[in-house]
């Protein structure tokens, strides 16, 4: 009997000293990782690298698959879509035209005026090769690194504009955030209204736009830009478009609930362009 | 040592397949999380406390693969790893509702915990479920994959 007993009591100081060390260990790891020391960051590039490479080659099976299901998808609507595209044709000859005479009207003023010439900026191509594990955080993996001159904070471009930036880039691949990510945060203006707030990610390609004001005029289909504030993104890069505007929660609210969807399918990306960091640093240089 | 080695290995491939799938597929939740059901295996395979460090490795390589919370993972897949151990303490996984049910539990308490620690917990709806109901079916699957694995390398060792 006693001997059972001191058996139970040893086996339970065991499982106890295991539980320690497991927290032990656990809190250390946390620690190493959070603290992003010099260890920490080369170790993960190299995971960045390597596992872009082993995404590269198990990605094409399924890149295949979904290359039949996009044209199958995009065979069932093409009689319409060619209509309205038609239509949109006409529409933005018409605002060409408008565009052209603004931009001859928009060099002559800077010569003017002496300003810098326009950046030149040649952006990379790079191919989407991998997403984020985690389902509900929206980051990708793209076969561009540090040798193609893509270093953390460069900008990711598609369709007509920003979709997310550079937040870990390894030799060969880079590990890049999304503007729909929870993680993110874009400084950005209604462009009808010059009316500014913050763009933030609320995950499945969705945004939406923080600290817009109470009595601020945002509509649904308003277009949103970057604003250049942040310091990051340039401004005037196209975001989305308005599709819901509330008034928030609580009564007392100072703030509009705004949300928005991207210009681009985010959860449907796979080439982007990659414009080099600090353009936004250069476009608030007076 | 070298089975945790193993370990850890399998769960690098199982990560970059899973990346790789989430890139193509239209839905999230359709996309092929291996994770969950190594950790599962990895428990049924491996015992405490020797069975515990594969685990945290193969965390802290996930961690690389997410733009998530720094140290997240580790501590999610640990908690995940330790339920799993006490199921198998009280439970046989033998058939395969029982494997896929120890891959419901395993992969509901890493995602809650995942959910939870990244402040994304209102997410956790009919998407949320939907993945943990995808994964735990596959699950089976998975086991069959990582046992076909360990038995080539006993084959292997054995010629």
């Amino acid at each position: 009997m006693t001997v059972q007993r001191k058996g139970k009591r040893s086996l339970r100081s065991r499982a106890s000293w295991i539980l320690l060390f497991i927290l032990l260990l656990i809190f250390l790891v946390i620690g190493v990782r959070t603290s992003g020391g010099w260890l920490v960051a080369p170790l993960v590039r190299l995971v960045t690298d390597v596992g872009g490479a082993m995404e590269d080659v198990m990605g094409v099976p399924f890149q295949g698959v979904r290359s039949i299901y996009r044209r199958y998808i995009d065979l069932r609507h093409v009689a319409e879509e060619n209509l309205r595209l038609r239509l949109e044709v006409e529409s933005l000859k018409a605002e060409l035209a408008r565009f052209r005479e603004a931009k001859i009207e928009n060099i002559r003023l800077k010569k003017l005026l002496r300003l810098e010439e326009e950046r030149h900026i040649s952006p990379l191509v790079a191919h989407v090769v991998g997403a984020d594990v985690t389902p509900w955080l929206d980051s990708i993996v793209i076969d561009k690194g540090r040798r193609a001159g893509v270093t953390e904070g460069a900008i990711l471009l598609a369709g007509a504009g920003v979709v997310g930036q550079v937040v870990e880039s390894g030799l060969f691949y880079s590990r890049a955030m999304l503007v729909s990510d929870r993680n993110s945060a874009v400084a950005v203006l209604v462009q009808r209204s010059r009316a500014r707030g913050i763009l933030r990610g609320e995950g499945r390609g969705l945004c939406r736009l923080d600290y817009v004001a109470a009595e601020a005029d945002v509509k649904v289909g308003d277009v949103v830009i970057t604003s250049g504030l942040d310091g990051v993104f340039p401004k005037g890069l196209l975001i989305g478009t308005v599709v819901a505007v509330e008034k928030s929660d609580s009564g007392s609210s100072l703030f509009k609930r705004v949300e928005v969807r991207p210009d681009t399918d985010l959860t449907r990306l796979e080439e982007v362009l990659v414009e080099p960091p600090g353009i936004g640093a250069e476009e608030k240089r007076p | 040592m070298r089975e945790g080695l193993r370990h850890i290995g399998l769960g690098f491939l199982v990560l970059c397949f899973t990346s790789a799938s989430a890139a193509a597929v239209p839905w999230r939740p359709l996309a092929l999380d291996g994770l969950t059901p190594l950790v599962a295996w990895m428990a049924v395979r491996t015992r405490l406390p020797e069975g515990i460090l594969p685990v945290i490795v193969v965390g802290m390589v996930a961690d690389a693969f997410s733009v998530g919370g720094a140290g997240l993972y580790p501590f999610a897949l640990t908690m995940g790893y330790l339920l799993g151990r006490y199921i198998l303490t009280n439970m046989a996984c033998l058939f395969w509702w029982q494997k896929a049910l120890l891959v419901f539990f395993t992969a509901g308490v890493v995602k809650l915990l995942l959910f939870l620690f990244s402040g994304s917990l209102e997410l956790l709806d009919l998407e949320g479920v939907v993945d943990l109901v995808v994964t735990s079916l596959l699950g089976p699957l998975w086991f069959r994959l990582f046992e076909w694995t360990a038995l080539r390398e006993v084959t292997g060792e054995e010629s």
